[in-house]
């Protein structure tokens, strides 16, 4: 496989957006002060802009209106800044395939939303810390699409096609024609963009759980979320094939009976605040 | 959507379809305000027989729940899913919704 990931050229991947590189360079100094995160931000407009509305949203409810950066930085705290400029770069990133013809990224966004939105529900029910890590994680989880979609035109529109007359699942497809799936391209994607190891799990096993993985449980949560958005139709992730889930994951996320049936307005709700703040 | 119930079966939270007028046709409580359980009593002290409430969408859902059932497993068949445990059912539950509601 790694064979023909390189005839992929890993090196034409899309690079970290500046601001987010900086970002995190910035971070990775012991010596960072509010001041200079700031300084960071501040040169990339559009970034803030959309950073204020968000932290200024009801995904944070703070009584008093944020007006700035610094502001930002000293209530939330650098993680939570952080993903949510990684958050705006995905968004960006979505938005700059809108041209591919015969590809309608807005479908894959809405499905990607959803997930990200159903993995963070789910989190908070199990007791999980950093559900914006799921969240990312859902956002991203299919990004192999897009840019499969870009090197392989055509091909990868084939794919998708047969797998749903066939009633194949897509990565199937995809691994039978192209020897390696969106989720490897997606992983690569995660590296190359300096992603975490956790969100790095989640975009490669979301369909095939790693059980051994230290992170088993947090990809158990994006694969249940991933078949929920399915079911529901939330938006169209190019697979019509819906997997039943695996067994071992009732285990892993011990979920309390009627919590599964009783989410479907959070979903909805959450659902409609989040594409209001992440437009593409 | 709105539903002529009982008075007697009339419970706090629901919400008032039409207002409710005295005999000199004075509105003493306004629609869509959610009655409370004083208010109830204070209707059945006037002798009001039934009210008009606004049905909400999960209230509908609760009366389909034989359609749901009808649909849950055409869903299933259509899925090809089988060993079904209840989480399962929990998820195939949200799909059934999600059918009845782009009706």
């Amino acid at each position: 496989m790694n064979n023909i990931i390189k005839k992929f050229d890993l090196d034409s991947l899309p690079t970290l957006p500046t601001v987010y590189q900086k970002l995190l360079e910035k971070l990775e100094d012991p010596k960072a002060t509010v001041k200079n995160i700031t300084d960071t931000i501040i040169l990339d407009i559009s970034s803030t802009t959309k950073l204020l509305k968000i932290v200024n949203s009801s995904m944070f409810s703070f009584k008093s209106k944020i007006d700035t950066v610094s502001q930002a930085i000293t209530l939330l705290g650098f993680n939570e800044v952080r993903n949510t400029i990684l958050s705006i770069a995905v968004t960006d990133f979505f938005r700059s395939f809108r041209k591919e013809q015969g590809f309608k990224n807005l479908d894959l966004w809405k499905h990607s939303i959803a997930v990200a939105v159903i993995s963070r529900i789910i989190g908070k029910e199990i007791g999980y810390k950093n559900t914006e890590q799921l969240f990312i994680s859902g956002l991203v989880h299919d990004i192999g699409k897009l840019i499969m979609i870009k090197y392989y035109q055509d091909t990868y529109l084939g794919i998708i096609l047969d797998s749903a007359s066939q009633n194949e699942s897509l990565i199937s497809r995809e691994l039978k024609i192209l020897g390696f799936s969106h989720c490897d391209i997606g992983y690569e994607f995660t590296k190359k963009w300096n992603l975490s190891e956790e969100i790095a799990a989640c975009v490669k096993y979301h369909h095939s759980i790693d059980f051994q993985s230290q992170y088993a449980q947090t990809i158990a949560v994006v694969y249940l979320a991933n078949i929920i958005a399915k079911l529901m139709s939330l938006g169209y992730s190019g697979d019509s094939f819906i997997e039943l889930p695996d067994d071992r994951i009732w285990e892993i996320l011990n979920l309390k009976k009627g919590f599964l049936k009783s989410i479907y307005y959070d979903i909805e709700l959450e659902i409609n605040e989040s594409s209001s703040l992440f437009k593409i | 959507m709105s539903q002529l119930i009982n008075i007697n079966d009339a419970v706090e939270g629901m919400v008032l379809a039409e207002p409710i007028f005295n005999k000199i046709g004075q509105v003493m409580i306004a629609k869509d305000i959610n009655i409370t359980s004083k208010q109830i009593n204070i209707l059945k002290m006037w002798g009001i027989k039934e009210i008009r409430i606004k049905r909400l969408e999960e209230d509908i859902l609760v009366d389909n729940s034989s359609k749901i059932q009808q649909i849950k497993l055409q869903i299933l068949n259509d899925l090809g899913w089988s060993n079904i445990n209840d989480y399962i059912d929990e998820m195939i539950e949200l799909a059934a919704l999600t059918k009845i509601r782009l009706r």
